[in-house]
């Protein structure tokens, strides 16, 4: 909120405002299949425009299957370039980078279980990586319900008590505990994801539920 | 493509409720064996047809419920037609289409049936075009090593 408010307002008040935050256009191309070849490979590209928020997110997305397709071990390698305008004129640039490893099982028809692991990594001060921050580490479950007609996936994630931070600043912020939670990250995160094929007549509707 | 499922909405897998019936037991052995009579060939889902060969139902994996299909095979051994009995899946039911199908005619154990070398893929049926051809490779197997020595 520090971006949109500036510093006579009391955080405890009540704040209702409308405004146009960014646009984007998310790109992926498969490479690699992961069903025909021996490994997948997509890439991802979303650049994202905004007046106070400009960021270019890219991903390379990597996939293997097992025992005929039930078992999928993914592994995403993502970045964020992002620019943000303070209303005080300040410019902040950050470069986070992140590592998710997930693996998920087709135990019963329609159901999957899985669990993943990410790796969080927070630079600041450029586009480039430039002034690491601090790297944290999250575990959790994930179960995915899925048919013709819908599907439903719930994932929580708790962040692993082996933060490292790379400044004075992000070490003090993790002295009185393990977490960074008082910074951008947060201990833990739950998802709840409904979404429809697009194929399907009454879809193109994706609700995402999230919560921390 | 499996992203995370928190951050990127990307999804991982998972088959049949309701699915969506296309032939019965009975209704398949007719449409592949017409006039036939059939009889148990001693394993569940496997009949002798009494004009020869056999009829075997099996099922395989889509991309979250399970496909069942027929194959018809010839007392000589070759694929007479494959059928999809039961497809319940959002995409892939091409592989419903006759001339895929078709590409099955004639195979037999001595046959690759590999996705992409003697059949091929169909764009946005992946999953369920590779799953029958490891099926129907799977069933002419068991032909040859079973059924073959029977007649």
């Amino acid at each position: 909120m520090g971006q949109f408010l500036d510093t006579s307002f009391d955080p405890t008040s009540r704040y209702r405002g409308t405004r146009f935050d960014t646009v984007s256009m998310e790109m992926v191309y498969q490479v690699m299949n992961p069903i025909t070849d021996p490994f997948g490979l997509a890439l991802y590209l979303e650049p994202e425009f905004g007046p106070l928020s400009r960021e270019l997110e890219w991903k390379i997305i990597l996939q293997k299957n097992f025992l005929d397709d039930r078992l999928i071990v993914a592994a995403n390698i993502s970045a964020k370039h992002e620019r943000e305008v303070y209303l005080d004129g300040s410019i902040e640039r950050a470069s986070p980078l992140d590592i998710t490893i997930g693996a998920s099982y087709l135990a019963f028809p329609n159901w999957s279980f899985g669990v993943e692991a990410r790796i969080h990594n927070e630079f600041s001060g450029g586009y480039f990586f430039n002034n690491p921050e601090h790297t944290a580490y999250f575990l959790g479950p994930a179960i995915h319900y899925a048919t013709k007609e819908f599907w439903v996936t719930a994932a929580w994630r708790h962040q692993m008590p082996w933060v490292q931070t790379y400044n004075a600043d992000q070490a003090a912020v993790v002295a009185g505990g393990p977490h960074l939670w008082r910074v951008s990250m947060r201990a833990t995160r739950s998802c709840f994801e409904w979404g429809c094929p697009l194929a399907h007549p009454l879809t193109k509707a994706q609700l995402q539920v999230e919560d921390t | 493509m499996g992203s995370s499922a928190c951050d990127a909405g990307g999804h991982l897998v998972s088959v049949p409720a309701h699915a969506t019936v296309y032939f019965t037991t009975e209704q398949v052995q007719h449409a592949i064996f017409p006039g036939a009579s059939f009889s148990s060939a001693g394993d569940p889902g496997v009949w002798r047809a009494s004009t020869g060969g056999y009829l075997v139902i099996d099922h395989v994996l889509g991309k979250h419920e399970y496909i069942t299909f027929a194959v018809g095979i010839n007392a000589n051994g070759t694929v007479r037609r494959v059928e999809i009995m039961a497809y319940n899946e959002s995409y892939g039911y091409e592989v419903r289409n006759a001339d895929w199908r078709a590409q099955f005619v004639g195979k037999s154990a001595n046959s690759a049936l590999q996705l992409n070398a003697d059949v091929r893929n169909i764009s946005g049926a992946t999953l369920s075009s590779k799953h029958i051809t490891d099926g129907v490779r799977r069933i002419l197997r068991m032909y040859e090593s079973t059924l073959k020595g029977r007649q």
